[in-house]
């Protein structure tokens, strides 16, 4: 248990100081930047200042488009999430078993094409993958499952919540790597002698012990991939027209929206540590002996 | 019935010079010679683009012949503006081209520059270098180069120079473990004990031998990200203008055509994008195969 | 007691896809074992001991495997139930003193099998097969024949505490079981096994313990089941002197208490003949010698084969008869039913292959011959 603080106050110290860092460098590029912008804040003590709004979570008002960021950062960053993990689920559940059967299946004549649907499913431009699905759907069901404001009376929620999650699952490249991780590391761990040993015990074909052997990997592969996932939902959330950070980070590009751009910057940051954090606690937990 | 084969196997020695596994199997060799396919129409591509030996020019407005579909004279058909699209696909490799070269230049020679620095002086200088190196990898891609833009309005050239650098990270820390490896292997001591003065030449040698199949994988895996990016980036309207060609815009100028039936407009250079970058992928999963060296993406 | 298992003309094949020849592991070979003996093993490294093992188990997955041969093993009724429909089908023998059924685990196998004339290929449809005996081998492993392994530390899973390692096992066997009562199950264990402070054990993992520990708590696993045959592929593979000692008076003690039987493997024979009751002697792949171990342990020229007399009469170190010379590949194509081989495998070894008894040696490979009752050998010096 003692290891579990441990690890966990090294790996939040380490986010907290890359944090630090990304801010520091936000900051140094929002006062370097080519005068267009009024008011830049005074050296050091403006940089203090955005420490201690950002550490909050009071992120005001923007300079530029005097939007309330606070307003919609906060429900977007939430939709995010949402789409994330959701995407991170789907792909797990689509490639675990297709890596699976494709190691259990040594004589590769069976997987191959599962194995090639997998790498053209992952390979698709995301954006056109979501465009097609969009129109596909709406063309055999009527509905356009992008997404409308609550209570508009328009569109179809279920559609709408599922269609950029699989898309985000398909799209994000996680399916064809996760794979082909889960088949070569299965198929390793499946010959090793511990796991040899345990099926000459008795343990079930299937089963044996090789649990371990594949979380771990899958876990690391996993948690790595948030900040691509992050980047896909950038697109996806365009296409779907779904309200979260990345469509967010669109419009704040489009309108120059620099401190907005900031604040999004600051959550991702924060979510991909953050992830990184839980990654270390899982292997911890999985894995006892910290190699 | 079936024959019976004998289960590939693997050298399982961290060697020196990373040797080439004697059988690379079927599926090998169909992935490398997919991706040396790829590699070459694009070249082709790239050089009849930039040569300007169009059959048929991409940026010839034909309102006439507007929404052809793909035939023998049109291959991919036209646009709503009548305008070959073939001829646009082709001209569209210009868009990522040398952006990706530049973009994979830029990620492994100063990743290579960082590994080897860090892998070297592992106290210091090296937890500065990754310091600033993971915060850069902290930051998903796509906002990184969305703050560039906002920051610099910058042309495909710097936005690429940025995706580099974005992909600095992961290879440095790369090259350091391989540093790191071979700094304790034995037969650099024993250089060393020969008094090989020129030490330094020799360890960029050992450092170049051994990591050069990786480097190549990288890039390989490299431009592949470089020209996901830059055609997603058309997409969304931040990258390419019309009305010169990127895939990427292609895909987004066609979507609106979807629902007339005109799904070619679209589709055919997603479907390139697709086969390109697919391509590109297998040519980097089959020599990572070969030189059994587990590079990840 | 009567038979418990028999094995017969068990061939194992594997083929060499890079100079494309095949390698004999095993050919010919028969054995039986009665129950509560204990049946010795011995033979160098690479001679086929473990292949043999494998194969009884159903672990040989390297193609072809095996090709030919019958194992008969005596399944309980409960377990038989299961798998008869499906399988056995008339292949069974019958135990001549109690009347009881042997099985033949490896039924089928001529299905799956096919020889070319030309050019002298073996065609197996190894997965098929494999899945056929598998699904035998999951009423068989563990619950009646159970198998250890050198190298015990390797031989558990170490992410997991071994009372993990206990509870998921006894589990599998008896669903019904509550974590309370398999960690009771567990301690129980690990006490006949003869480890004390069982319950500090339960919480370590595989790799904070020494070897000796490491190879009984495997032993106790493997036990759990209650098997009636124990399979031990050199279980002493490691050890200092006093702990294979110990191991090999363990692996008695729980024979006399719970009426194991057990086939223990090894090369080296003086730990096997302090508590074998027979004894199998191999030499790349073939038996040459079998039988009970008052007969095979005399090690005197006049009535022992020359490998078994150089095993048992030098002193060896285990550096001396582990030469780590690998299996003799004895490149051969094979016929339908008729093994081909030039001459006796022993005979650049052997010290009495001299004289007119050289020339029968040098043409062909002799027979197993049967001298007195149960006890065979193979060598020309012995036909009459």
């Amino acid at each position: 248990m003692i290891r579990f603080v441990k690890v966990f106050f090294r790996e939040a110290l380490n986010m907290l100081l890359l944090i630090i860092g990304v801010t520091a460098l936000l900051y140094l590029l929002f006062n370097i930047m080519p005068g267009f912008f009024p008011g830049k804040g005074e050296g050091l003590f403006g940089y203090t200042q955005l420490l201690r709004k950002l550490f909050t979570f009071q992120f005001g008002t923007s300079i530029i488009t005097g939007r309330d960021i606070n307003g919609i950062v906060f429900p977007a960053f939430r939709n995010t999430i949402v789409l994330t993990v959701g995407s991170i689920f789907f792909s797990i559940v689509i490639a675990v078993p297709i890596g699976i059967f494709s190691a259990y299946r040594r004589f590769k004549t069976y997987s191959w094409p599962l194995v090639i649907f997998s790498y053209i499913m992952s390979t698709i431009p995301v954006f056109y993958l979501g465009y097609l699905v969009l129109y596909i759907v709406s063309r055999y069901t009527g509905v356009l499952p992008i997404y409308y404001p609550q209570g508009s009376g328009r569109g179809n929620p279920l559609l709408s919540f599922m269609l950029p999650i699989l898309v985000l699952g398909f799209g994000n490249e996680s399916i064809s790597e996760i794979v082909r991780l889960i088949s070569t590391e299965l198929e390793r761990v499946m010959h090793s002698d511990y796991a040899v040993a345990s099926k000459a015990r008795g343990e079930s074909v299937l089963w044996s012990s090789v649990n371990e052997g594949i979380m771990i990997p899958l876990i690391s592969i996993v948690f790595s991939k948030i900040p691509f996932i992050i980047g896909g939902a950038v697109i996806v959330e365009h296409v779907f027209n779904w309200p979260g950070m990345g469509r967010l980070a669109f419009q704040a590009t489009l309108d120059r929206d620099l401190p907005l751009l900031i604040v999004i910057t600051f959550l991702s940051v924060l979510c991909v540590r953050g992830g990184m954090l839980l990654k270390e606690l899982a292997l911890l937990y999985i894995n006892p002996h910290e190699k | 019935m079936k024959r019976f084969y004998f289960e590939k196997e693997r050298p399982a020695i961290e060697s020196f010079h990373v040797p080439l596994s004697r059988r690379a199997s079927v599926r090998d060799v169909v992935s490398i010679g997919f991706g040396l396919l790829v590699v070459s129409y694009l070249v082709v591509f790239y050089f009849i683009s930039v040569t300007g030996t169009f059959i048929r020019d991409p940026m010839q407005i034909d309102i006439s012949n507007m929404f052809l579909p793909p035939s023998i004279d049109h291959l991919f058909g036209t646009d709503f503006l009548g305008r070959d699209i073939f001829s646009r696909v082709v001209k569209g490799t210009e868009a990522f081209f040398i952006p990706g070269i530049i973009s994979i230049s830029v990620s492994t020679t100063f990743g290579l520059l960082f590994g080897i620095v860090s892998g070297f002086y592992p106290r210091y200088s090296s937890k500065i270098i990754f310091y600033v190196l993971n915060i850069i990898d902290s930051i998903p891609r796509i906002i990184f180069i969305l703050i560039i833009i906002v920051l610099f309005n910058p042309s495909i050239y710097l936005i690429m120079t940025f995706v580099g650098i974005s992909s600095i990270p992961k290879i440095a820390s790369y090259i350091k473990a391989k540093v790191e490896l071979l700094k304790n292997q034995r037969s650099i001591e024993a250089a060393r004990a020969l008094g090989l003065s020129q030490a330094t030449i020799i360890f960029k040698h050992i450092v170049w031998l051994s990591s050069k199949p990786v480097l190549i994988i990288r890039a390989t895996l490299g431009m592949g990200e470089s020209i996901l990016i830059e055609t997603s980036l058309s997409y969304l309207g931040i990258g390419v203008q019309e009305p010169t060609p990127s895939w990427g815009n292609m895909v987004a100028m066609g979507k609106d055509f979807f629902f007339q039936g005109k799904i070619w407009l679209s589709t055919i250079p997603a479907l390139v994008i697709l086969f390109t970058i697919m391509g590109l992928y297998l040519l980097g999963d089959g020599l990572n195969s070969i030189y059994n060296e587990k590079v990840s993406r | 007691m009567g038979q418990l298992a028999q094995v017969k003309d068990l061939q194992v094949y594997f083929y060499d896809q890079r100079d494309k020849r095949f390698i004999r592991a095993v050919e010919d070979m028969s054995f039986s074992i009665d129950e509560g003996s204990v049946l010795g093993v011995v033979g160098e490294s690479g001679c086929g001991k473990t292949i043999t093992a494998l194969s009884m188990m159903g672990l040989v997955e390297a193609e072809p495997g095996i090709i030919g041969g019958r194992f008969f093993f005596k399944l309980p009724q409960k377990d038989v139930k299961f798998v008869e429909d499906y399988l056995f089908r008339n292949t069974w023998i019958e135990d001549g003193q109690k009347g009881e059924r042997l099985y033949n685990l490896f039924c089928g196998l001529e299905k799956y099998i096919s020889y070319d004339e030309n050019p002298y290929t073996i065609i197996k449809d190894s997965e098929k097969w494999l899945r056929r005996n598998n699904r035998i081998m999951e009423y068989v492993r563990g619950k009646n024949i159970s198998m250890i392994f050198q190298n015990p530390g390797c031989s558990l899973n170490p992410f997991i505490t071994i009372g993990t390692q206990f509870e998921r096992t006894i589990r599998r066997f008896d669903k019904e079981t509550s974590r309370e009562q398999a960690r009771e199950r567990a301690i129980e264990l690990l006490r006949s096994v003869r480890l004390y402070q069982p319950e500090t054990i339960m919480s370590m993992y595989p790799g904070s313990l020494s070897v000796g520990m490491a190879q009984r708590i495997i032993i106790a696993i493997a036990l759990c089941a209650h098997p009636r045959l124990l399979i031990a592929d050199e279980p002493t593979i490691g050890l200092d002197t006093t702990n294979m000692y110990k191991i090999i008076e363990l692996l008695e003690k729980l024979r006399a208490e719970m009426g194991l039987t057990l086939m223990l493997i090894s090369h080296n024979i003086r730990i096997v003949s302090t508590i074998a009751t027979g004894i199998v002697v191999m030499y790349a792949g073939i038996v040459v010698e079998c039988g009970s171990k008052k007969d095979v342990i005399r090690g005197k020229s006049r009535t022992n084969h020359p490998y078994t007399e150089a095993l048992v009469s030098s002193v060896p170190s285990d550096a001396d008869i582990k030469r780590g010379k690998k299996l003799q590949e004895i490149p051969g194509s094979v016929r339908n039913n008729k093994r081909e081989m030039n001459c006796c495998p022993f005979l650049e070894r052997c010290a009495y292959a001299v004289g007119k008894v050289r020339k029968k040696c040098e043409s062909r490979c002799p027979e197993l011959v049967e001298l007195s009752s149960g006890h065979r050998i193979r060598c020309f010096l012995f036909y009459t």
